[in-house]
Formats: C-alpha cells, structure tokens, sequence
C-alpha cells in the first residue's frame, strides 16, 4: 500500500550495510524499485550514526564487517530500540558456519541471505519485511487511536458521573421545589379561605343584618305615617335596601359557601346547580350518593371543582346538558361531570394557558388525587376526578 | 301569643319587635342575642312562636331548631336567616321548622308566615315549594340509567341487545365513532365496562 504514496515523505527508512562499495552499490541498485528511502552505510559505526533516532523497517547488514561485524551491529540497532526490534537480514558469505547463523540469530537476525544475492529473492523478503513493518504501523496508528478512544470514553464517563450526580440532584431539587410549591400553594389557599370567610361573615352579619334593621325600621315608619308621597318614597328606599341586602347576600355566596358548611356537599350541590342552570339555561342532572362522609377538604374540593368545571362549561363547551355525578366507590370519592358540548381538544388540554385545569388538577392532587379531562372533539367533555378517603382525608 | 326571637343583632331585634306588637292577640316578645340564651329562656317561659336565625354567635340555628323541636315541641318555629339558598329553607323543614323567611322579606309579609305558623300552618315561599318539589323528584328516582340522556338510553337498550358499533351506527344512521363515542360516555355515567354488564344490568331492570 505504501507504493501509491511515492510523494510521501514518510517512506520506511531501509538500512543496508556494506564495507565493500561495489557491494553496497549492487544493493542500492537491486533495491531501487522500492518505495523506501534507503539510508547506506560502509561499517557498523557509520551505520548507527546515519541510523540514530530513525525508525526502521528492515536492515540489511553484512555479517563481515572490519570493526563492528554484522552481528554486534544488530545487537547495538536493537538495544536502541527497545520497544520496537527492527527485522534484520543478515548477509552471509557461502563459508559461514551454522554456529555462526545461530549466534545470528541471536543477535536478533531475522533473516539470512546468502552473497552472491538473488536479486529476486532478496527484493521479495524486504517486500515481506517492509509489509509486515506497514502492517506493524496501521497496528500502532490503530492502537494509539484505541487509546485516544479510550481515553476519551473514561472523560465522557467521568463528566457522565458528574452529570449524572448533577441530574440527580436536580432532580431532587424540582422535586422538593415541586413539592414546596404545592404546599405553598395550599397554604395560600387556606389562607385565602380563612380571609374570604372572614370577610363573608363580616358582610353578611354585619352589614346585612344593619340593612335588614333599617328596612324594619322603614316599615315601622311607613305604618305611622299619613302623607301618600312619603309612603311612595318610603317604598322606594325600602325596595332599594332590598337590593342592597340581595347583593350582599350574593357577595356573602360568592366569597364563602357557607351552605358546604352548613349544610354538607350535597345540599351545597343542590343549590349551586340549581342556580346555575337557572342563569345558563343548561339542564344540570344530579346523580349524588346521600351522605358521604368526607372531610371539610374534600368536600371543598368537589365543589370548587363542579364550580370550576360549570364555569368552563358555560364558556367553552355550547353545552345544553351537565351531569354530575358523585359516588363513594372503594376509599375514594369518585366525581364525574359529564356535558353534551363541542368537546376540547388535545391541544387544550395540554396548553400552558389551561390555568383552569392546571388549577384543578392541582386541587385534586392536593389532596392525593388526580383528575383527568376526556372529550374527543363533539362528543362532549368529561371531567373525572377521584380522591382518596385514607391519608386523614376522612 | 307569646313570641320568642332569636337574633344576635340587637337592631334587628328591636325592628321585628315593633313590627310584632302590630299584631293582635301578641301578649309578649322575648328577646334571645344567642342560642344559649334563647334555651334557657325557654326553660323559664313557653313561647308560641319562634323567630329563629340561623346564622348565631354561639351555635347554628339548625341546631338550636333540633334542640327546641326535642324539648318544647308546642313551640312553632318560624327560621328568620339572611341566607337566601332554598336548601337551607328545606333542611330547616326537615328538621321541623314551620317556615323559612329570609330577611328581605318584607315587613307584611312576615306578619302573615308569623299567623300562618301561630294558628298552625306552615309557611312556604313558592321557590322554597319548587325546590322541596325538586328533591323530591330526584330522590324517588334513583335508578341508574336516569341519568342518560334520550340519545344514550337508546343506544344502550341496542347495545344490550348484542348490536354491534356499526349496526347501532347503521340504524340510526350515524358514524361508527359516534356510536363508539356515545358507548364510551353510556359506560361512564353507567360505571360499567362491558356490554356484558349492561345486558346485565337492562335485563335485571326488565329495560330490555
């Protein structure tokens, strides 16, 4: 593969080692078709020098040599490279002992080729040695790019731990956050009730009964009085004064069901409905079990929750129809509100803007229920609500 | 006639007081600021008539209404209350009130519940009658099924008979998913699941 890449500086640097120039220049001549830069050296000295810090793929080294001999060649280019060992081939003249080759070998040899050389033959072992040195570069340049990879891997798994620890602590942190807000929330509306109760008793007791005085009083002058037009009169401040008192009483509602109190859900119910299809022209049709025992919580919930859902009703849905059911079903109140109307959509459901069912849902869910709006477009919404009756909720 | 009120605001009492001593044969108004006072004084005194709040410092007139019914029975309670719900009124005749008057009513008229309620009569307001009417209504038909409307019963009553979605559509010759849609809603109001329970359920209310 190296052979496409003639332009390529990063040839693989052959090393031949000859004392004899004319052998020298025979090798530099066989060797020339290959895509190697060739580093020539005449004695072992001269060779290490041209050699010093180059990477190696092969070295040719003539065994007899003046001074450093082929093998101690090869032992001293290998104990300079102790991480990669350079194949080497010797070249042995015809008389060379097996006790020598073997000494070769020691040495580090890889390889013997016989002088006279063949050309073929030798031009076919570097090829071998010069691919396996290719082969031995993707397996370095491969595992380097391992431990890159690796490497990397251990950092991303590193900030992962961190991440990951970072997700679950805020994930922690939503979640109280989520869980404060809640009690928050339920702390404010509480606090809003207790005020709204306040100031519903303070109309109604105050304010209402000093209007029903004065109408009595009214009365009581109408009756000791002769003159037509003050009677006239007197009926039109009295009428008036009625108004007034009709007025508080709707504000006394408005703020506080006193009647949920008074006189338990279902009564409350009743009356609510009552007036409500009386002002919306929507039949209402109750389906209430008689006395279910719930908490003042609860049962405050369901019937913000009907009002709520009956507000809704009559803004969005062109209903003509609502039935509200209630039942006690295995510890849990179970509340339907059904309405014939156009439906909503998911879209709705799901919209930030749905303040009203986000509002609702939260109710339930404050007090460990949950509540779930069906209605596919036309036909008709269902509100559907269920709240536990364990928890203290009883 | 001896007539007791029951009224936490002095004024209010007073007013009643001057419209009362209007009436013939009344021989004398007690005065009560709260239910406790108003026992006791009933302890010492019988009264005819009872012009009772519901709205006291001390306890809801409701109670007070229960208590006086238990003990002095011969004492004809009429409620006086500003609250203006028709439940309150139909509780309160439950509870054995003869009357329900909310506070604007006007002055002839509460002189009339008043000798209404003294010679032993009741006393109701015609939206007070139509809400009596109404829960009653409501309460003797407790069945199920009351609840769905026209369209639904009749879908029911086929879907009992063993009628498929597309048959049931067919017939009444609208969409399948309309049937399926009102099928959906039925189960809902019905609290069932299965067809099976609503065969059931039209068969043991001899419906089919």
């Amino acid at each position: 593969m190296t052979h496409d890449k003639k332009n390529m500086k990063n040839l693989p640097n052959l090393l031949i080692v000859d004392d004899c120039d004319e052998s020298l220049a025979t090798l530099e001549h066989i060797l020339a078709p290959l895509e190697v830069n060739l580093i020539s050296a005449r004695s072992g000295e001269e060779a290490l020098k041209k050699s010093r810090g180059v990477e190696l793929a092969v070295a040719l080294l003539d065994v007899r040599m003046p001074g450093m001999d082929g093998f101690e060649l090869a032992k001293k280019i290998n104990k300079a490279r102790p991480l990669s060992r350079v194949p080497i081939i010797f070249l042995t003249a015809n008389y060379d002992t097996e006790v020598q080759l073997l000494s070769g070998y020691e040495s580090g040899g890889g390889d013997f080729i016989k002088k006279p050389c063949n050309d073929h033959l030798l031009l076919s072992k570097i090829r071998v040695f010069l691919d396996i040195f290719d082969q031995k570069q993707l397996l370095i340049r491969d595992n380097l790019y391992l431990i890159k990879i690796a490497h990397q891997l251990e950092k991303i798994k590193t900030s992962h731990k961190k991440s990951e620890a970072r997700d679950r602590s805020s994930i922690e942190e939503l979640e109280s956050s989520l869980l404060q807000q809640q009690g928050l929330r339920k702390y404010i509306e509480e606090v809003i009730e207790k005020e709204r109760k306040a100031i519903s008793r303070e109309l109604h007791d105050d304010l209402g009964q000093e209007l029903t005085a004065v109408r009595l009083d009214l009365a009581i002058i109408k009756d000791n009085c002769a003159d037509p037009d003050m009677i006239l009169k007197i009926n039109k401040v009295s009428a008036h004064i009625c108004k007034i008192i009709k007025s508080v009483q709707r504000l006394t509602l408005q703020l506080r069901p006193h009647i949920l109190d008074d006189l338990g859900l279902e009564s409350a119910i009743e009356w609510y409905t009552a007036a409500f299809a009386q002002r919306s022209n929507i039949k209402v049709y109750l389906q209430i079990e008689p006395e279910i025992a719930c908490s003042h919580d609860i049962s405050f919930t369901v019937f913000r929750i009907i009002q709520e859902s009956l507000t809704n009703v009559v803004r969005h849905s062109k209903a003509s129809r609502v039935d509200i059911m209630l039942h006690h079903k295995g510890h849990a109140i179970h509340l339907k509100i059904f309405d014939n109307g156009i439906g909503i959509s998911e879209f709705e459901k799901r919209s930030n803007k749905s303040f009203g069912i986000i509002s609702m849902k939260e109710r339930a869910a404050s007090l460990g229920g949950s509540l779930e709006i069906e209605g596919e477009n036309g036909g008709g919404t269902l509100v559907k609500m269920i709240i536990p009756l364990n928890n203290g909720n009883q | 006639m001896k007539i007791l009120i029951c009224d936490d605001h002095k004024i209010v009492r007073d007013g009643l007081r001057q419209i009362l001593q209007q009436l013939k044969g009344v021989t004398a108004i007690g005065e009560a600021g709260s239910g406790e006072e108003a026992l006791s004084l009933l302890k010492s005194e019988a009264f005819d008539v009872m012009l009772l709040d519901i709205s006291l410092p001390d306890r809801n007139g409701l109670e007070v209404l229960q208590l006086v019914k238990e003990k002095w029975p011969a004492t004809r309670i009429l409620m006086l209350s500003m609250l203006p719900q028709d439940q309150y009124a139909v509780r309160a005749l439950k509870l054995g009130a003869m009357g329900y008057l909310t506070k604007d009513t006007d002055a002839e008229e509460l002189l009339m519940a008043v000798i209404r309620v003294a010679e032993g009569g009741r006393y109701l307001t015609t939206s007070v009658a139509e809400t009596l009417a109404d829960n009653l209504d409501r309460k003797a038909n407790r069945q199920k099924h009351d609840i769905l409307s026209d369209r639904e019963f009749e879908i029911m009553i086929k879907l009992a008979g063993g009628k498929s979605l597309q048959e049931i559509g067919d017939e009444l010759c609208i969409a399948k998913n309309t049937v399926s849609t009102y099928r959906n809603r039925i189960m809902e109001k019905m609290d069932l699941t299965r067809n099976t329970e609503l065969t059931r359920y039209c068969i043991e209310n001899k419906l089919i």
